[in-house]
């Protein structure tokens, strides 16, 4: 992948934290610190959107617990059954 | 840190929404792992199928791939879990023995949920070495 390179300003404690992550083994470099840190709030940003969506028609408990249950019932029920057989025989 | 999320806490609901949305930023925060599970996952295909309008559902849906593919959010499958799951049945009513299942996992370090009925005041769970991993998002955020 192409890298553009550009100059960004932060502030002391920032780069501070940036690096005592690098000290620390989590990041190889700075860069690779930056470039995760953008990805996550990229990451973070789709979430806000999809709950803004959500929100506006939440759900219930309810409705939490219907479609649970239909999922076990259809997915896993089915499933749990077959392996129950199996030992049987 | 890996923190398995249940579907109440993925889902705007009811219940203090405002918080659902800071969870997920203090894991990310904190540095760490989002975790679901293919049921989970089951579960909200078909509540954003029966929820919303056409236009909700495409956009949901292609958020939802978005999100999936950035990689950082981790799914685990039942191949994994199903070991767990006959000691789950014996803890919680069926339908949320997947969920309770996965929690069990050794890699899990918690589970958060807003189940209050069925997982954070259930007796079983209580009584057993997984009280400790199950959180209310009040509670985890109290703790980071």
């Amino acid at each position: 992948m192409t890298m553009e390179t550009l100059q960004i300003r932060l502030t002391k404690e920032q780069l501070k934290q940036i690096d005592e992550r690098v000290k620390r083994g989590e990041y190889p470099s700075r860069s690779e610190a930056i470039r995760d840190f953008v990805r996550k709030a990229e990451f973070l940003e789709l979430f806000e959107r999809f709950f803004a969506i959500a929100s506006k028609n939440p759900l219930t408990p309810t409705e939490l617990a219907r479609t649970r249950a239909k999922v076990w019932r259809e997915e896993f029920e089915p499933l749990i059954q077959s392996k129950k057989t199996r030992k049987s025989r | 840190m890996k923190i398995l999320l249940d579907t109440s806490v993925l889902f705007p609901g009811f219940k203090h929404p405002h918080l659902d949305k800071k969870l997920m930023g203090k894991i990310i925060e904190a540095g760490m792992t989002p975790v679901i599970t293919d049921y989970i996952l089951i579960e909200l295909r078909r509540n954003i199928q029966e929820k919303y309008s056409a236009a909700q559902k495409a956009v949901a849906l292609d958020l939802w791939l978005h999100i999936l593919s950035m990689g950082i959010l981790e799914v685990k499958y039942r191949e994994e879990y199903l070991p767990n799951l006959e000691e789950a049945l014996t803890l919680i009513v069926k339908k949320d023995a997947p969920v309770l299942a996965a929690a069990m996992l050794p890699d899990i370090d918690m589970l958060v949920c807003k189940d209050t009925q069925h997982f954070l005041s259930n007796k079983n769970i209580q009584k057993s070495q997984w009280q400790t991993k199950i959180k209310s998002v009040e509670e985890f955020l109290a703790l980071f």
